[in-house]
């Protein structure tokens, strides 16, 4: 058996993708779903609830925020330390966050201590007080670490990406200023939790080791929620794309420049997207990418960059994100135009194609190993009102899609002029 | 919940794990060296870490790993640490002779290329820059081990102590490297995932029982910590929005019961959100507005270091004696039995959280086997259990003392948008 050469190189099999079916849903008698994800190979249940209570539904900047983040901050029963003290002692770990279209609630805990636990939430989320000095105390602490953030050449970047792909009064691109850490509210939060969290579940999850009497638990904590309420008003439309695409902010002495390229792209519901993914995949969603064997592996100019394709409610957005040294950033610009324009002007090669394949094969299998997992990447596809036949579709996409299909794709959504661009650092 | 664990040795002194889970499709191969930055030559660190990278970079007969490993849809990564450096790969298990294969064949040699060696030598100072050097507060531990360490070799970051260092290897010298420490004897595998563990010790015999045992080289002699009775103090003055310190001192190596008090101490303190420091100095007092603590964990003696920031206008005198009251309280075992079970509480609920994926019980059972042996694991949410507020009270007054501390101050200067 000693064939240690190059000719005994195994064969490679298939990554076999777990069978995609709908998970099992129970709704709740004022309509909310639970989505079940159980497993017995894990010693953790985890719940999971959402609310449309993200910045897109935010009448002032920070409401969002900070409504999430004061859930814990005392109910009528509890002051914030008891809380925290509570969860904990229950060996729970709580979390709480906030993005554009949603908020989260999140816990993970051992199964004989759910019930407490989800009972704790449970107030938790209907009940909280806000009390005036815990506000206080987060907007100088929160503060504070957005003025560090807003040292780093990376949150930069990023925070005028967005608004330059949204423009500054949409709430997808409104920037944070500290200004609005002195101005938010107690009454805003209180209105916003009534309006967005009260009447804001959207689904909930229960994910690995639970079982009947836990299901029967988080119906009777939350099935008395009033049902989701209907939109107050649609969503702010966007401007027509920016007339300025491309921003340089100069951050003086900078050893690095932290590169956003990108644009707004079809949404995760579009015929062109899961072609889009694998196109995306190609030129910088794996290591192997042809921007990390430019930029990285044959160039040197950076640690690591990457392409990604995501979805929000409103729109797709693709972007590629790097830092790199400072004195080479204008010619990594110029690499990665280059490849983008490659994909549209070049077929891509069998031999790299099929390894594409593999590889987005095997990360499918991953996102759906294990009951977190599959339920994160579930999440994903119901956010975006899809289901499980999103991945089966991406499944048969990657197996599937021509060499001239990938080359159509890129040259319809990998033009130059469509993007947005964004530097922040130096270019010495 | 007990994690299964059989192990075997090929006679050229490999070391092998496996660890069945049938809950999976995807299988884990994980090779640990037992070499990381504490083996490096004072005048050249960041070697270990270099290497690392150049692991990536193709044998003769796989020029490319990663084509090869995703073809078979897999994926890798690593890491290096002070102590040992550590690859690992999750692959579909009807794949997993590729990882096997790809391991097996680097172990044999990398071909380290003149163009290898010079990429890999800028993505590591590209690293260095992104990580440590373009971040506010990034350079804390660049400064605080040598401020703690003196004459160990955990005086020096991973990342090394100058970027400049790495700049010096040779093809010469990072060849002498890979003979000395990447050998089989000098490594454990660890097979984790849909398989039993007689196929998987076959399998493992397959790819790895040809090759060369190499020379053995002298254990380790690193020179021991002296105690010091009283700690130093740096003042740094950066560009940042906020004062911030780091309150370091050396307690017991990994290995030795005394640890885990240690990493319990640091619990107490900052575990969660009802942790003492936050709920006393950032929530009632508003002292700090961010404060944390933690044990760094190596193999010899290591660190508990406390980080904070400081809030607008209060004096550096005054965070320091908060948080040696916090410390005094506890040597004079000021800690309720509800306060205890707490913390045990979290502990034994974030081992079943921490060990739920294949990939990070392959990872803490290898590094189980480095500390002294992979069952143990088992043993550790027993070993919290039994910890008592005597123990904590003793290890505190024995080396958490004041005197003994060591602190790093990032001293803000004026706020501008600009960073030095």
């Amino acid at each position: 058996m000693r064939l240690n050469n190059l000719t005994s190189k195994p064969r490679v099999r298939l990554p076999h993708i777990p069978v995609l079916t709908e998970p099992d849903v129970i709704h709740l008698k004022n309509g909310i779903p639970v989505f079940l994800f159980p497993s017995g190979n894990t010693g953790i249940v985890r719940l999971e609830l959402t609310f449309r209570a993200g910045t897109l539904t935010e009448t002032q900047p920070l409401q969002a925020r900070f409504t999430n983040i004061m859930l814990p901050g005392g109910t009528s029963a509890m002051t914030a330390r008891e809380i925290d003290e509570a969860f904990d002692f229950l060996g729970s770990f709580p979390n709480y966050s906030v993005d554009r279209d949603r908020a989260s609630v999140q816990l993970y805990v051992l199964p004989e201590s759910f019930n407490e636990a989800i009972t704790l939430l449970r107030m938790v989320i209907s009940d909280p007080v806000f009390p005036p000095e815990e506000l206080e105390m987060h907007r100088e602490t929160r503060l504070q670490t957005y003025l560090i953030n807003r040292q780093r050449v990376s949150f930069i970047s990023l925070d005028y990406f967005f608004e330059l792909l949204f423009g500054s009064d949409h709430p997808y691109g409104r920037r944070v200023i500290p200004e609005h850490f002195g101005t938010i509210g107690r009454e805003s939060l209180i209105g916003f939790h009534r309006l967005c969290y009260l009447k804001g579940i959207e689904r909930i999850t229960l994910s690995g080791n639970f079982d009947e009497s836990s299901i029967k638990i988080v119906v009777s904590q939350f099935e008395e929620f009033p049902p989701v309420a209907a939109q107050t008003r649609p969503p702010q439309p966007f401007p027509a794309a920016e007339q300025k695409n491309k921003l340089f902010i100069e951050k003086q002495g900078a050893l690095q420049s932290s590169v956003r390229i990108g644009r707004r792209i079809v949404g995760m519901g579009h015929t062109d997207f899961t072609g889009l993914k694998v196109t995306d995949t190609i030129l910088g969603g794996y290591f192997g990418s042809r921007l990390m064997a430019n930029l990285r592996e044959d160039k040197g100019y950076t640690y690591g960059i990457g392409s990604s394709l995501f979805n929000l409610n409103l729109t797709g957005v693709q972007m590629i994100a790097t830092e790199v040294g400072a004195g080479v950033t204008e010619n990594a610009l110029r690499e990665i135009y280059r490849e983008m324009s490659n994909l549209g002007a070049v077929r891509v090669q069998p031999s790299e194609l099929r390894l594409v394949r593999n590889s987005m094969l095997g990360d499918l299998a991953r996102q759906f190993d294990g009951p977190f997992a599959s339920t994160d990447s579930y999440l994903g596809a119901l956010e975006a009102g899809l289901s499980m036949s999103y991945f089966r579709l991406l499944e048969e996409t990657i197996k599937s899609i021509t060499a001239n299909e990938i080359k159509r794709l890129a040259e319809t959504y990998y033009n130059e002029n469509d993007f947005t661009e964004v530097v922040a650092g130096s270019m010495r | 919940m007990k994690i299964d664990v059989t192990k075997y040795r090929l006679e050229n002194g490999l070391r092998v794990l496996v660890h069945t889970d049938t809950s999976t499709p995807m299988a884990v191969v994980n090779l640990l060296y037992n070499v990381g930055s504490k083996d490096e030559n004072p005048s050249m660190t960041g070697f270990a870490h270099l290497f690392e990278h150049l692991m990536f970079g193709g044998t003769r007969a796989v020029p490319n790993f990663d084509s090869a490993l995703q073809l078979a849809g897999g994926e890798s990564n690593a890491f290096t640490n002070c102590d040992f450096t550590n690859f690992y790969i999750t692959i579909p298990v009807a794949n997993i002779e590729t990882a096997l294969w790809l391991e097996s064949d680097r172990m044999k040699g990398p071909d380290l290329s003149e163009k290898s060696l010079r990429v890999q030598k800028m993505v590591v100072a590209e690293e260095y820059r992104q990580r440590y050097l373009n971040q506010p507060y990034g350079d804390a531990m660049l400064h605080l081990r040598p401020l703690v360490y003196k004459v160990h070799p955990y005086r020096w970051a991973t990342i090394g102590s100058d970027i400049l260092h790495i700049e010096k290897a040779s093809p010469k010298t990072v060849y002498e490297f890979f003979k000395t420490h990447y050998r089989p004897a000098n490594a454990i595998l660890t097979i984790a995932g849909n398989i039993n563990p007689e196929k998987a010790f076959k399998l493992a015999r397959k790819w790895f029982n040809d090759i060369a045992p190499g020379k053995s080289v002298n254990s380790r002699n690193l020179p021991a910590e002296p105690v010091r009775q009283a700690g130093a103090t740096l003042d740094l003055f950066r560009n940042v929005p906020a004062n911030a310190l780091y309150r370091a001192w050396i307690v017991n190596p990994r290995a030795s019961n005394g640890f885990h008090t240690f990493d319990m101490i640091t619990d107490i303190l900052a575990g969660g959100e009802s942790g003492r420091l936050y709920a006393s100095l950032v929530r009632e007092k508003r002292l700090f507005t961010e404060i944390n603590a933690f044990v760094t964990g190596e193999i010899e003696p290591g660190m508990v270091i406390v980080n904070g920031r400081l809030a607008p206008g209060v004096s550096k005198e005054t965070a320091v004696e908060e948080i040696d009251r916090e410390m005094a309280r506890l040597a004079a075992g000021q800690i309720t039995a509800r306060e205890l079970q707490k913390v045990r509480n979290r502990y034994a609920s974030s081992f079943h959280m921490a060990n739920t994926g294949v990939l990070q019980k392959a990872i803490a059972l290898s590094h189980h086997e480095l500390i002294d042996d992979a069952s143990s694991i088992n043993r550790m949410v027993g070993l919290y259990n039994n910890i008592t507020i005597e123990m904590i009270s003793d290890a505190v007054k024995e080396r958490l003392n004041p005197a003994m501390a060591s602190t790093l101050w990032y001293n803000k200067t004026d706020q501008n948008d600009a960073t030095e």
